[in-house]
């Protein structure tokens, strides 16, 4: 399954894309999937055909896989981690807007925290005065590094996982 | 026989009874932590040897301690008491040291006026006891090795609570004592293996991050007979409470034997995102 996180610019770059997540876009008719958000809601869309589109959180299935999306506040709750654990989870999509820097480095080191304890695969769109940081989580004994960071910059990020393992990683 | 003999002698060395006191400055909403010995110190001689050497690492913070936390092995380390040291008895050594190591710490928190957070004497067999000891008296108890729940323990006007390592990994453990007003976690450690910090992290200071509390690991540094400990001691806090953001409102090295933080419980109460209650059912629910 290939992952790409970034804007629908970045998309153009790629033949196939499975899984495209974006801070709130159009829905690209290239990916398979998109999960698309705001701090206050988020789009799942199929080929650019709209799935869902929720507040809060909600687990969706795509490609056998069970993602986790939420949307603002909920997700800085250890609690919510616990729950996409409980319903079979791999991956959690989060979109969270901050205000500053300090807010910014806090909800990097949540979800890092998030993704050590609740094992998942964690992605994080974090906006801060327009600009949108793509952020991925792993397990430190899935990370190639050993520091469960993936991805912590403004670039796009594509990716590719076998059986919810992150397998390779390519920025752009 | 020779052994009680020696045990008679030494067991007057292990009273102390140097006399100090310290004026108390409290302040309102801050408490400042202090851990000494977090690099192993040699052996000591007797308990007004241990008081000493105490006092001459604390002095600077003396005025605003409200807690002194003292980490595992330095009650074993009063064994430099015995004038030979028979390697042969030295559980025998370690289980004659319990008593008088609780009093001596008694006798600390009573004469400056003191809570302390300090482990019994390790039998190296299973964790050992933690104590919680103010104003001269022992008010909480936990064993490490057992099976019992962590509790708030209440010192004056805030609550801290004593937590096992495995209890680190997770907030299922800590929310309930989170939603008691704990925000200050203490975990003592003894660790032989060196790790590396972004394992480190994954415990007190992910929880510092998810939970927004602060959390205080102790865990000794050095030699200790023929074995070493390479622990790592910190000072953890949500990101945002902490100058270089980065988590850590201090940590030790190697070269750094005492660690000394003021915590700021009442900025930490402003800044917490309480919506959490909502949340909490989800947990519950599953």
């Amino acid at each position: 399954m290939t992952v790409l996180v970034g804007s629908s610019v970045s998309l153009e770059e790629f033949e196939e894309v499975d899984v495209f997540i974006s801070w709130l876009d159009a829905l690209p008719s290239s990916a398979k999937y998109s999960v698309l958000g705001t701090d206050k809601f988020f789009i799942v869309g199929r080929y650019g055909k709209e799935m869902l589109k929720r507040s809060d959180f909600e687990v969706v299935n795509i490609l056998g896989k069970r993602f986790l999306v939420v949307s603002g506040e909920a997700a800085l709750f250890p609690e919510l981690f616990h729950f996409a654990r409980k319903n079979n989870a791999t991956f959690v999509v989060a979109f969270n807007e901050v205000q500053n820097l300090i807010d910014l480095s806090f909800c990097k080191a949540k979800f890092w925290a998030h993704s050590q304890e609740s094992d998942l695969v964690v992605f994080s769109l974090l906006c801060m005065q327009g600009k949108v940081y793509n952020n991925v989580y792993v397990p430190l004994r899935k990370s190639e590094n050993q520091t469960g960071i993936v991805a912590e910059s403004l670039a796009p990020v594509y990716l590719s996982f076998r059986d919810g393992t992150l397998v390779s990683e390519e920025k752009k | 026989m020779f052994d009680d003999l020696v045990w008679r002698v030494v067991r007057k060395r292990l009273v102390a009874n140097r006399k100090m006191s310290r004026t108390h400055r409290k302040r309102k909403g801050v408490k400042r932590v202090v851990c000494a010995f977090q690099t192993l110190p040699k052996p000591f001689k007797s308990a007004n040897d241990f008081v000493d050497r105490l006092l001459e690492e604390i002095r600077d913070d003396l005025v605003f301690a409200d807690l002194l936390v003292l980490p595992r092995l330095v009650g074993n380390l009063l064994y430099g008491v015995w004038p030979v040291l028979n390697k042969r008895k030295i559980d025998e050594i370690y289980e004659r040291l319990k008593t008088p190591y609780l009093n001596l710490l008694k006798y600390i928190s009573k004469e400056l006026s003191i809570s302390i957070v300090a482990a019994g004497v390790e039998d190296f067999k299973k964790p050992p006891e933690v104590y919680v000891l103010k104003d001269g008296c022992l008010i909480y108890k936990r064993d490490l090795s057992g099976d019992e729940q962590p509790t708030a323990v209440f010192l004056d006007d805030w609550a801290i609570a004593i937590l096992r390592r495995e209890e680190t990994f997770s907030f299922e453990k800590m929310r309930p004592l989170v939603e008691k007003g704990v925000y200050t976690f203490i975990l003592l450690d003894l660790e032989e293996e060196d790790k590396n910090w972004w394992i480190e992290k994954t415990g007190l200071w992910a929880r510092s991050q998810s939970l927004e509390v602060f959390g205080v690991k102790a865990s000794p540094f050095g030699q200790f007979l023929d074995r070493t400990f390479k622990g790592k001691s910190y000072v953890s806090a949500p990101v945002p409470l902490t100058p270089s953001l980065n988590g850590f409102l201090t940590k030790t090295d190697e070269r750094n034997s005492k660690v000394s933080v003021d915590l700021d419980l009442e900025l930490l109460s402003r800044k917490r995102h309480e919506n959490y209650k909502r949340f909490v059912s989800l947990f519950k629910e599953t």
